[in-house]
Formats: structure tokens, sequence, C-alpha cells
């Protein structure tokens, strides 16, 4: 081999391992050096965490939420995903005792017919419930309903909420874990979390008078009072802004508020199956004892039909 | 061999960002355009980033190729060397930054790995030791690490230029009412594309 060949060699091995060397051993002397410590707590949580990143806990995702416990910013029985047995969990990382909220699911509170005859003006703008109602309140008649643009329905990421058509959209219950995204998403506020385990939910959420609200939905609370007057033995309803609120926590489930409700308003899910539009509920609980309050109910302005025919007196 | 001066050296880094913009014109760092591009907000990280590691790697290479690549004849190393340098050096500052500003490395730190085996940051270093001295020296100039770190900066501007157009008109899109077959990677493509063709009349406005 000549010897300019072997000096080239040499040089080169020289230059690339030493380069190699130098960055290898200061890279790992500045690994130790610059060594930030990590909370080994964080990863725990983090492990028993769901990994959903749903942000229903308030936090940007799982990892942030994690910090925040091990910091004890903030209690360990936010996630709404994980529930009960992961609080736990996080308690037994943490060393304390941990007291778990209720799984909730979320619930919509309008039940109105999302259908061309109940616009006042057509919209085609973006696809969105936020940008729809920026318009002029929306383009539905009623403004408190729902619009049937679907923002809920993509927000969630547990793939919980069905869209429907012509009505608000439906929660798929074995999926919904409570995280609140679709609460957020809603323009109207008309999404609740309401504990699993309750069955009376309130499907309107109009301020209107009765006799406004008649104008412009055939399933709207008319602010009766029936309920919260008569029919509830146990102060659980309260009618604020013209709707009935119920205090879950009195609330006995005895459904004789949804079974006298004349607009099917309240309506107790053990009877009929829950999100779809009125037209489509089973009335024989109602039907056996008629209520006689809006008997003489006049026709509302172009309802659909197949909700007209379930109107109970209409 | 004279210096360049200010104004060649503004000129320089100008040409970069729009003439002779790495991504619409050479089509050299594709992956982060198209994959970073989807919003705004991790576009102008990534471009921060980007411009970060671009300025640093320019002057880490510049002085290895003078100090100790040519003077031993080595040159032939240079695509190797400056790989494991830019690597070992983005690793490196990927710790001091973890270690001294925690915001910092929030708003760069996922980006900063990424950039690590770039084909930018390489492509960059070895235009400017290679391809920028030659092209100055036949103009009777030499091309020094002023001009080096002012190309590298210019280089990582126009990347940044193309990525925030890229990521807001992909933003708005997202809401529009685009053909089930274009949504996504395809609109992402024909829209690349077409900005390229933009970017492609800058050329002959600057030698």
């Amino acid at each position: 081999m000549p010897e300019g060949a072997v000096k080239d060699l040499i040089s080169a091995v020289i230059v690339m391992g030493g380069l190699g060397l130098f960055l290898g051993i200061g890279l790992a002397l500045a690994s130790k050096k610059f060594a930030v410590k990590i909370d080994p707590k964080i990863e725990a949580i983090l492990g028993v965490l769901p990994g959903a990143n749903c942000a229903g806990c308030g936090f940007v995702g799982c990892g942030s939420y994690a910090e925040a416990i091990a910091k004890g910013e903030t209690p360990p029985n936010k996630c709404a995903p994980g529930g009960a047995t992961t609080a736990e969990k996080i308690g037994e990382v943490m060393g304390i005792k941990v007291e778990a909220t209720l799984p909730r699911v979320a619930r919509v509170h309008c039940a109105g017919c999302i259908s061309a005859d109940r616009t006042k003006y057509k919209y085609s703008g973006i696809k969105d419930c936020v940008s729809a109602v920026l318009l002029s309140d929306g383009p539905m008649i009623c403004k408190y309903g729902c619009v049937g643009m679907g923002s809920c329905v993509g927000s969630c990421i547990f793939g919980a909420m069905k869209a429907m058509p012509a009505a608000p959209p439906q929660i798929v219950l074995e999926k919904c874990v409570g995280c609140g995204a679709c609460v957020a998403a809603c323009p109207r506020k008309l999404i609740e979390l309401i504990p699993k385990e309750r069955h009376i939910i309130v499907r309107c959420a109009s301020r209107d008078k009765g006799k406004d609200v008649k104008a412009v939905c055939v399933t709207g609370c008319i602010t009766c009072m029936l309920c919260a007057k008569k029919k509830c033995k146990h102060e659980a309803i309260q009618i604020v802004g013209n709707i009935p609120v119920i205090d879950y926590t009195k609330c006995q489930e005895c459904g004789e508020c949804a079974k006298w409700c004349p607009q099917h308003v309240i309506l107790d899910l053990r009877v009929s199956a829950g999100s779809e539009p009125l037209g489509a509920k089973p009335a024989e609980p109602a039907k056996s004892a008629t209520p006689p309050a809006p008997s003489a109910t006049p026709t509302p302005p172009a309802p659909p039909a197949p909700q007209q025919q379930a109107q109970p007196g209409g | 061999m004279p210096e360049l001066s200010a104004m060649q050296i503004f000129l320089l880094l100008l040409g970069a960002v729009f003439v002779n913009n790495f991504i619409l014109a050479k089509f050299i760092g594709i992956c982060p355009f198209i994959g970073v591009s989807k919003k705004v907000g991790p576009a102008i990280g990534m471009s921060l980033a980007v411009i970060f590691v671009m300025a640093l790697s320019s002057i880490a290479t510049w002085l290895i190729d003078h100090y100790i690549l040519i003077p031993r004849d080595l040159t032939y190393l240079r695509t190797l060397v400056f790989i494991i340098v830019i690597a070992g050096l983005v690793q490196f500052v990927e710790m001091v930054i973890l270690k001294t500003s925690p915001s910092l490395y929030k708003a760069l730190g996922i980006f900063l790995p990424l950039i690590t085996t770039n084909c930018q940051v390489l492509a960059m270093t070895v235009m400017n030791v290679r391809e920028m001295p030659e092209k100055y020296a036949a103009m009777g100039y030499s091309f020094g690490l002023v001009p080096s770190v002012a190309h590298a900066v210019g280089i990582a501007c126009g990347f940044s230029v193309a990525l925030l157009i890229m990521a807001a008109i992909r933003e708005r899109l997202e809401l529009a009412p685009v053909p089930e077959s274009l949504k996504g990677w395809p609109l992402a493509f024909l829209l690349s594309g077409q900005l390229s063709l933009a970017f492609m009349g800058f050329v002959g406005m600057m030698k």
C-alpha cells in the first residue's frame, strides 16, 4: 500500500474516531450534569390513567394532569373515563384516600325537530354550530334549541355521540365517559353531565314563555308548572328561567313528573329510550292517564308530521 | 480575497428566503413541510426550532470544516462528520434547554429531536462549505463564517415562510366543503405544487 494512502487512512480514522469519542463522552457527561429530576410518582400516575387525553379533567392531557396530581395541585378524582377505579389507584400511588365521583354521562337538553320547516333562513356556511349561531342566533326558529350542525359529535373522541337526522345528537351510553368535551363544544349550552344512574331528564332549554315556545316548537316546555308545583313530592324540581331544573340530590326517581308532563319535556329513560325526537316516544304511560291540561292544543305552525301524531290531545 | 459586504450578505439572506426557497424551489425538507403543517401553532414551534438549529449547526460545521477537515485534507468525510456533529449538538442543546428553560423546552422541545437528522440541515451545511464558497470565489469573494450563518438563517426563514403559508391554508381548508376524494393528503400535495409554482416566479430576480 502506498505511504500516502496509509497516512490518509490513519488521519481519517483519528478524526472520525476522535469526534465520535468526544461527542459520546461529551453527551454522557452532559446528560449527568444537566439531568432533570422527574418525580417517579408522575410516571406511576401516568401508568394508571387511561391515556385517552380527552382533557375532561381540565388539563391538556393525561400527562399534565398526572404532573398536577403529583404536585398535589388537584384532586385525583377528576378523570371521567377512568372513574372510581382509576381514582383509587392514583390514591394508592399518592398515599391518600380518594373520594370517587359518580360516573356521569352527557345529556342533551333539547328534543326539538331539526328540519327545514323550522328554519328562518337557509344557512349555507360552514357546517359548525358555533359559526351557525353567530348568524342572527342560528338558522332554527328556536333560539335556545339544537342547531344540528354536529359540533358536539365532532368534539367527541370516544364516538359516543351519534348525529341524528332531524333531531339533536343521540348519546351512546356505553361509550360516553362523561369527559365533557361536548358540553364545551355546544354554543347553546344544551349538554349537561348527569349522573349515569339517573333516568329523569329535561329535554328543553327554552327560556321563553309558554306561548312563544308553542309558536316555534311542538316539543318545548310551555312552563305549565305541573311538575314543580303538583307532581313532584320531593321538591326536586324548580322552575328556573321558564324551564324545570331537576335537583338530582333530591330526586327519588318516582317518575311522576315524566308521566304527567304534557309536552314530554321531562322524560323517564326507564320508560322511553331517550334522545330520539319526541314523535318516536311510546306514548302508553302518558296515554293511560292523559293529562287534561293542554286538551285543546292548537296545531303549531308547520310542525313535522310524525311529531304531530304523538302530540297528546293534539 | 475580500469579505462580502453587509448589503451582499442581506441579499444572500433574502435570496435564500424567497428565490432559492429550500422547500418550494429546491424540494429539500418536504417531510416536516407536509407533516407539521396541519395547524399554525405547531408550525410556528417547528419554524423557530429550525431557525435555531440551522444557525447553531452552521457555526459548528463551518468551524469543524475550516479547522479540522480542510487542513488535514479530509473534506470527503464532510457528510459523515456533519451528520454526527449536528446530531450530537442538537442532543446537547436539548438537554441544556430542558435544564435551564422549561418554558422554552415546552415550545421547542418536541421539535428538536425531529430536526436532528433532517435533510435540510445537512444540505445547508454541505452547501455552505462546498457550493457557496465556489460560487463566491468565482465572483472574487471569500465565503466566511458570517455569510454562512446568514445563509443558514435565510434558508430556515424560507422554510418557516413556506410552512406557515401552508399551515394557514390547510387550517382554513379544514372547514371548507372539499370533495371527499381530495380531503387530507391529496389536497396538501396539490397545494404544495401550486405554492411551489408561485415561488418559482421569484427565480431570476436575484443571481
